[in-house]
């Protein structure tokens, strides 16, 4: 298991006293919470140039049977508001494919956090640390709204930091894309976890479901360039073609298709891979189940999610540790317009 | 623990992992006394897909860095459990006193989901109530319950009883528990023992005789010689019909040897006679003329002699004086014909009906194990209506309940009841009325030596028990392995 002191310890801050707690609505008929991943990693439109051809090329779905596979993903959740703020709770999920196709999870958390306009710097400012080495930019503050999918994020990229450092010869499957040059994802830091892999003989792969990447005489989402075709494909290189600011996409960017109906994906690879981009579509559409989603992806994916009774667990977990006191949440219409 | 719905008589409460509570509990409600007779996990939408998600990577593969604040709870939502219990009655202040006592049936509910105490009942405040006690020296069960409390039969309560359940289950062992307990009260108990399972009682071990020797006689039809506490077991020939005895000597009914052994009866009737005489009536020419017939009946007579079982009895002398010390007579049947079970079982209870009627015994517990085999559906209800009345007080153990007449669960004052798993048999038990079937549905998860006690004997509040072993008796029967 990996040693996250340093960030639990950030994360878990000083205790509350007697804060009145109004809790989150959970609905026991939805059995899982999703949350949206709000810090896309490329917040902004950046337009691709699409002048040019892009072939799309074939893909021959190869499961890597002799190789480790490695899934990273974590997931964040408001609890309930207190005064100027909120209780949340986090966790993260590392899922391994052994050579002899066995599959072991680490679970990482639930951990719970509190967070108020009065420790909102403190928190960040420790967990930035913790994770990177070194203090935020002053400037650059999150807000109150933004503050739990950052510290999320933090959480992601040190279990990933970590696990390129332990890994070798793996094939490290990540959710989301290798952008820098944004608050919640310094350049140097991402660089740093593409370096440590590299060193290891580890291949990144950065996996998203959305990107901010438009094509520039569609205005559509780079994903489109694969719409009515059928898979397993790929376009490539996404990254030449784009002109502003390219220096904050780390790795090769493709979209690619893994299974013949499959979801289109933006799929971003750093150059220094030990395994040629072509061999690695191949192995990640070798672990392609349904909808055309790797398979480890998927099951970090599941297995962090928050169930409907986990959350209600951890409402009361947060009473008993904050010692905080419970209160129903008030329709305000219902008040004024009661029938 | 909380309330969360009521139905009836059901009473459905909400408890979590740390709770204790367990099949048999007792549980009181302000004044509302319940008893848990199912348990099971908290239904809550979702469950199911939490558990398969859970499931989806095996625990011997998963490794979890959990805060610790949480890790206590986490799990607790899904592990909530529901207990059913029963409505027994409530509690009532009585007299002046403020003595409290227990009543059954309740005629209004003033429970509050949100503001009622549940808690689990001490056995002691049970007993209390229910007027049973329980510091005896040597304890027959002890309940099963969180607080588990030891539990002595109170004997004067035995009347009419049925001990039953699967077998090997435990109630032969929880009838002989009664025995010996009866024969530490100087009551004499007559056991029908059709599998020989009573044989060694009067043994600690298989080569020395424990203190109950001097009060248990074994009686086994066809030995010659006492030995130990076994005795032959005879019967007076002019103490059976002439029909009993065609019937174990093989000879059909209406041929001329029948006819001659009725003729014979008949000319004897009323006076004592044995198999000499009866051997000087077939000799002589003038009864029975013809040779063939008068060699049959000689052949027969020889027969009956070397069985052993006709002849001069000492049972009534037996009876009698163990009936002063008490004390126990069994029956060996293990190795006798189902005719001679038969003739052997009807010698004896008209012999107890007659000692019962001039008064020459008070009272006596009569043991009838399996009594299907031996005893008429008709005479069985003849033993639960007149020999009560001349002080025979039968209990009947038996492998399945629907050997047993309807009558008998009518008329039933006390029921211990072992594990079942056959929902007709299940059915029976509730024919007797002393219990619901939501209770009886509770015996399918009882283990060995676990039963349900309602009667008399429990104040009809329905009781689990587990029965405490017996020691310096060697408890179980003669029995040989298949393989050695």
């Amino acid at each position: 298991m990996i040693n996250t002191d340093p960030v639990v310890t950030a994360l878990r801050g000083e205790t509350l006293k007697s804060e009145r707690f109004r809790p989150s609505q959970v609905d026991l008929s939805q059995p899982f919470v999703e949350s949206e991943k709000s810090i896309a990693d490329d917040r902004d439109e950046t337009t691709v140039h699409d002048e040019g051809r892009m072939e799309t090329a074939r893909l021959t779905p190869k499961f890597p049977a002799e190789s480790n596979v490695t899934a990273i993903d974590a997931t964040g959740l408001v609890l309930g508001v207190i005064p100027d703020g909120f209780v949340a709770a986090l966790r993260a999920s590392i899922i391994t494919k052994t050579p002899e196709n066995k599959h072991m999870l680490e679970h990482y958390g639930p951990y719970l956090v509190a967070v108020t306009t009065t420790n909102i710097d403190v928190i960040y400012q420790t967990l930035y640390r913790a994770v990177y080495g070194d203090t935020p930019p002053s400037s650059q503050s999150p807000k109150l709204e933004n503050i739990l999918d950052t510290v999320r994020n933090l959480l992601e990229r040190y279990l990933q930091m970590q696990v390129a450092t332990r890994s070798n010869r793996t094939i490290i499957l990540l959710d989301g894309s290798l952008i820098g040059i944004i608050v919640a994802n310094p350049s140097s830091y991402v660089r740093r976890i593409i370096d440590k892999s590299a060193e290891n003989q580890n291949s990144l792969v950065a996996i998203s479901k959305t990107t901010g990447l438009i094509l520039e005489r569609s205005h559509r989402s780079i994903l489109s360039l694969l719409e009515g075709v059928l898979g397993p494909c790929y376009v490539g290189d996404i990254r030449s073609h784009i002109q502003q600011q390219r220096e904050r996409y780390l790795g090769d960017i493709y979209v690619a298709k893994f299974t013949p109906l499959g979801e289109p994906f933006r799929i971003d690879i750093p150059e220094n891979t030990p395994t040629s981009h072509a061999d690695l579509l191949n192995a990640v559409a070798g672990l392609a189940g349904d909808y055309g989603y790797p398979e480890e992806l998927r099951l970090a994916h599941m297995t962090c999610v928050f169930s409907a009774i986990e959350i209600l667990e951890l409402q009361a977990a947060a009473v008993a540790f904050h010692n905080l006191v419970m209160e129903e949440e008030v329709d305000v219409r219902q008040k004024i317009f009661p029938f | 623990m909380y309330l969360l719905s009521k139905q009836a008589d059901d009473l459905w409460v909400v408890f979590s992992p740390d709770e204790k509570l367990k099949l048999g509990d007792t549980i009181k409600i302000e004044d509302i006394v319940a008893q848990v007779v199912e348990i099971q996990f908290a239904d809550l939408p979702g469950v199911l897909q939490h558990i398969l998600r859970k499931s989806l990577i095996p625990v011997s593969d998963t490794t979890e860095q959990i805060q610790p604040e949480v890790k206590s709870i986490i799990g607790s939502l899904a592990d909530q459990k529901v207990a059913l219990a029963k409505i027994r009655g409530r509690i009532v202040e009585t007299g002046g006193n403020k003595n409290r006592a227990f009543k059954t049936g309740i005629s209004e509910f003033t429970l509050s989901r949100a503001k009622s105490k549940i808690e689990v009942m001490d056995e002691n405040e049970l007993f209390q109530l229910l007027g049973m006690s329980s510091d005896q020296p040597s304890p027959f069960a002890q309940t099963l319950s969180t607080s588990a409390k030891p539990y002595t039969i109170p004997l004067d309560q035995l009347g009419i009883n049925v001990i039953t359940g699967m077998k090997g289950s435990g109630k032969s062992y929880a009838a002989k528990r009664i025995l010996l307990e009866l024969i530490k009260h100087h009551v004499l108990t007559i056991v029908f023992d059709v599998n020989g399972e009573y044989l060694n009682l009067w043994k600690k071990d298989l080569n020395q005789p424990n203190e109950f020797m001097p009060y248990i006689k074994v009686l086994t039809p066809h030995i010659r010689n006492a030995q130990g506490a076994e005795l032959p077991l005879v019967i007076p020939l002019n103490e059976i019909s002439y029909d009993d005895f065609a019937q174990s000597m093989s000879v059909p009914e209406g041929n001329p040897s029948y006819q001659h052994l009725m003729q014979f009866w008949k000319q004897w009737s009323g006076k004592q006679f044995d198999l000499n005489d009866l051997e000087a009536y077939v000799k002589d020419t003038s009864n029975v003329p013809n040779e063939a017939v008068r060699i049959a009946l000689q052949g027969r007579v020889e027969s009956a002699r070397a069985s052993g079982l006709f002849g001069p009895s000492s049972i009534t002398d037996l009876i009698k004086q163990l009936h002063e010390s008490g004390g126990a007579m069994i029956y060996n049947l293990s190795t006798v014909s189902s005719w001679e079970r038969r003739i052997i079982v009807e010698f004896t209870l008209r012999k107890l009906a007659h000692l019962g009627q001039t008064k020459l015994i008070r009272a006596v517990s009569l043991f009838l194990e399996e009594a299907q085999l031996y005893v008429e559906p008709a005479n069985m209800i003849n033993i639960l209506t007149r020999m009560r009345h001349v002080g025979v007080f039968p209990t009947f153990i038996t492998n399945d309940p629907r050997t047993l007449p309807d009558e008998v669960f009518t008329l039933l004052d006390n029921m211990i009841t072992f594990g079942f798993r056959n929902e007709d048999e299940l059915k029976q038990l509730a024919k007797s009325g002393l219990v619901d079937t939501l209770t009886t549905d509770v015996l399918r998860n009882l283990e060995t030596r676990q039963c349900l006690a309602i009667g008399r004997i429990t104040s009809n509040y329905p009781l689990f028990l587990e029965i405490i072993p017996q020691s310096g008796v060697v408890m179980g029967g003669e029995s040989r392995k298949l393989v050695p």
